[in-house]
């Protein structure tokens, strides 16, 4: 299989545009929720992982949520995820047998 | 236009203090932010109205106005306008929020809100107007409806979004409640940001005899017993037309087979096929003529 191809912006770009403290992602990169790619002594972030950004900032800003939390919300929102996923396919399976 | 009891949605009465508010708010938001109940409407809605709530409450001057007009807003209209004729202005302010995947636009506020305090003044974290992500435009989310048959190929279609038509290509296997991200076709986005995303959610309607488990199909077929005992040849129903299949002798009940490559295209796996599981149920003889008991006696005396 084709591994999925990756796009990185500066993180420098993105905090202007989105008004994201340069901080926020460094620390999001230290809790690893995010990975910040060194190259010639710029930081960039995967294009892929942009919108969980911007979710982890909206949760950081409007709840007040410390970078504990983040991780914490952001593992339970993945298991959510894969137990919906998991949900469906057994709903597949349960609808052979109707 | 529906009268929206604010003290209601925070889950207070009139009497409420700032700080009883600002708790409740900040209880409520951390039950229903749309981050965290993603595909939750009615998580949406809630969070919505709970900020409008507090946008209105914790603002001193707006929630006088709100207690002075709440449930006879239609004279607070009134009022407005006569504060328009005399040059002043109403409430107002900078609207701070755009947000990403669940941002909001003014369409979406209450007309009860819009019609009370006009269409500024809605600031996201209500009350405490810092610098949120103005950034990324709105999602805008849209369904499509397919038969199954029509997953069989990959399609050009043509919706209409708004006032504007986009031709997309659907993938041969889409599955039903899968969406497709189309980049730069959502809402605008703020301070020159990109557009936001066409979110477009497959409902796939099965209209066929076919069971459908991601890629592969499912499906019975009746055999006499006499194919079963002896075996033989038997034509079958595929998605694509029909095959003939041979019955292998003393085929038992509930025998599955596998027809390779007779499902649905693997999505995104080009010229990779599913398969077809058939179920042979046997079906008994009824009736039985005076002949055909007493073979069948005669039969099950040499067991």
């Amino acid at each position: 299989m084709m591994a999925k191809e990756k796009n990185y912006i500066l993180v420098t770009h993105f905090c202007q545009h989105a008004n994201v403290e340069e901080d926020f992602i460094q620390n999001l990169n230290e809790y690893g929720l995010v990975l910040i790619e060194e190259r010639n002594t710029e930081s960039y972030i995967d294009e892929n992982d942009i919108s969980k950004i911007e979710k982890l900032f909206r949760l950081y800003k409007d709840l007040s949520i410390n970078y504990e939390g983040l991780d914490v919300i952001n593992q339970m929102l993945q298991r959510i995820q894969q137990m919906d996923r998991r949900m469906k396919l057994l709903q597949q399976k349960l609808n052979l047998y109707e | 236009m529906e009268f929206i009891d604010y003290y209601k949605v925070l889950g207070l009465d009139k009497k409420a203090t700032a700080a009883d508010i600002k708790k409740a708010y900040r209880k409520l938001a951390r039950k229903l932010h749309p981050d965290l109940n993603p595909n939750d409407k009615e998580a949406q809605q809630k969070f919505q109205q709970l900020n409008e709530a507090n946008e209105v409450l914790s603002d001193p001057e707006k929630r006088k106005k709100y207690d002075q007009y709440g449930k006879d807003w239609q004279h607070a209209d009134a009022y407005e306008q006569a504060r328009q004729q005399q040059g002043s202005q109403g409430f107002g302010g900078q609207r701070t929020y755009s947000g990403g995947g669940q941002g909001f636009d003014d369409s979406q506020f209450s007309d009860f809100f819009e019609s009370m305090f006009g269409g500024g003044g809605f600031s996201r974290s209500g009350g405490n107007r810092r610098q949120t992500a103005q950034f990324k435009g709105q999602d805008l989310s849209a369904t499509l409806r397919l038969n199954l048959t029509d997953v069989l190929e990959s399609q050009k279609q043509t919706i209409s979004i708004g006032e504007k038509k986009i031709r997309i290509t659907i993938p041969a296997g889409v599955e039903d409640g899968q969406t497709l991200k189309i980049k730069g076709y959502g809402g605008e986005g703020m301070n020159g940001g990109p557009k936001g995303d066409l979110l477009i959610t497959f409902e796939i309607f099965n209209n066929t005899r076919f069971k459908r488990l991601e890629s592969d199909l499912y499906s019975t077929e009746e055999i006499s017993l006499y194919t079963a005992l002896l075996g033989g040849e038997i034509t079958v129903e595929t998605l694509t037309g029909k095959v003939k299949l041979n019955v292998k002798p003393e085929t038992q009940n509930d025998t599955k087979v596998k027809l390779k490559g007779k499902g649905l295209p693997k999505y995104k796996k080009e010229n990779q096929q599913g398969d077809l599981y058939i179920t042979y149920k046997i079906s008994l003889p009824k009736n039985l003529s005076a002949r055909e008991k007493e073979l069948f006696t005669e039969l099950s005396k040499l067991r």
